[in-house]
């Protein structure tokens, strides 16, 4: 199955940089977090594996040759755990659970 | 030996002096009188020309331009008071409904592009709110120009930035635009690109690298531009309101 439903930040190239203006990385990492939910909701994934995810289609553009490197990953991870979207399932933080509804919700 | 003027000299001139102030007085009324007459006959010609005209100036962009430039030629401002008998031609509420809509679309768009935005896409985004009917789609960019300018009174909120080409950009957030941003601004829309970086600003412009970063981190400071660091051989500096993708988003 592959996804088609792209934002447009998607084909912004600077969009795979994480932007040291703070109210400009909040509106991207907001971004960011709706892609990963629809992206897993789409495809019907629940689980992301951090070093996977560096080369899957979601943070990788090949056609824009950007990708999100893997502190941005992390970073947006965290900001989804931080909303309840996303659980660290080991102590390595490699794996992730990724909820496209809150736990609460569920 | 010439004697001075007595009393009886004194309340003559006197006298006189106020017959004199009293004909004045009396002469400026009449012009008053006059003037109110030809006023109100200017007013009634009006209602009548807005009566047979309304229409048109509501539809017809054009007839609207060259009603403009007549009343800026005699030194009339239609847009300058919603009281003011132009007025009655609807130009004022026109203008004035324009000027809202543009503030809503600035706002709404604010989001992605920091408050900064072509006129071009802030006219698309217009003419799809206005609904479909005819008469709404007629708006130039010379309405938008216009009404976008009126909205200075409010404080510096909104400013129009030309970026050369007959493009211009409106700024809705009150940041400060220098000469240095303003001629990084026009150097991208001119190379047609959402994209410039320090290099091209040093070839193009003739600055040296300090000027060029310096223009460069305060746009991206004010959240006008995003850096892209993955760029083979320098930082890129990238614009959301003249990146495509983002112009034609919703």
């Amino acid at each position: 199955m592959t996804y088609s439903n792209w934002p447009w930040q998607y084909s912004f190239p600077p969009f795979f940089t994480i932007q040291p203006n703070l109210e400009t990385r909040a509106k991207q990492l907001e971004a960011w977090r709706s892609l990963v939910l629809d992206y897993h909701r789409a495809l019907k994934l629940a689980v992301l594996d951090v070093s996977e995810a560096e080369r899957s289609e979601l943070f990788n553009n090949a056609k824009l040759q950007r990708k999100l490197p893997s502190e941005g990953i992390i970073q947006v991870l965290e900001s989804l755990a931080k909303n309840g979207n996303a659980e660290p399932c080991n102590k390595a933080k490699t794996r992730w659970y990724i909820y496209w509804h809150t736990l609460p919700e569920w | 030996m010439r004697r001075s003027a007595g009393i009886g000299a004194i309340h003559k001139q006197k006298k006189e002096q106020g017959k004199y102030k009293d004909k004045g007085s009396e002469l400026q009324e009449s012009q008053l009188e006059q003037m109110s007459k030809q006023l109100e006959v200017f007013r009634i010609n009006l209602e009548e020309f807005a009566g047979k005209h309304r229409n048109e100036i509501k539809k017809n962009a054009t007839f609207r331009r060259q009603f403009q430039e007549m009343c800026a030629s005699i030194g009339v401002d239609p847009l300058a008071s919603g009281k003011g008998f132009w007025s009655v031609l609807g130009i004022g509420d026109f203008y004035f409904e324009l000027s809202v809509q543009i503030v809503e679309v600035c706002l709404a768009t604010n989001y992605k592009n920091g408050g900064l935005i072509s006129l071009d896409e802030l006219r698309q985004r217009l003419i799809k709110a206005r609904g479909r009917s005819k008469q709404h789609q007629e708006i130039t960019i010379e309405d938008l120009l216009s009404a976008a300018r009126k909205l200075r009174i409010f404080g510096n909120g909104f400013s129009i930035v030309p970026i050369g080409k007959g493009q211009y950009l409106v700024q809705s957030v009150p940041g400060e635009l220098s000469m240095d941003h303003t001629a990084v601004l026009q150097q991208t829309a001119n190379l047609g690109n959402a994209n410039i970086s320090i290099s091209i600003l040093k070839t193009h412009l003739n600055w040296d690298h300090e000027r060029a970063k310096k223009a460069l981190d305060h746009m991206v400071k004010e959240g006008l531009c995003w850096i892209d660091e993955q760029n083979t051989r320098e930082i890129l500096y990238w614009f959301p309101s003249m990146f495509s993708e983002c112009i034609t988003a919703r």
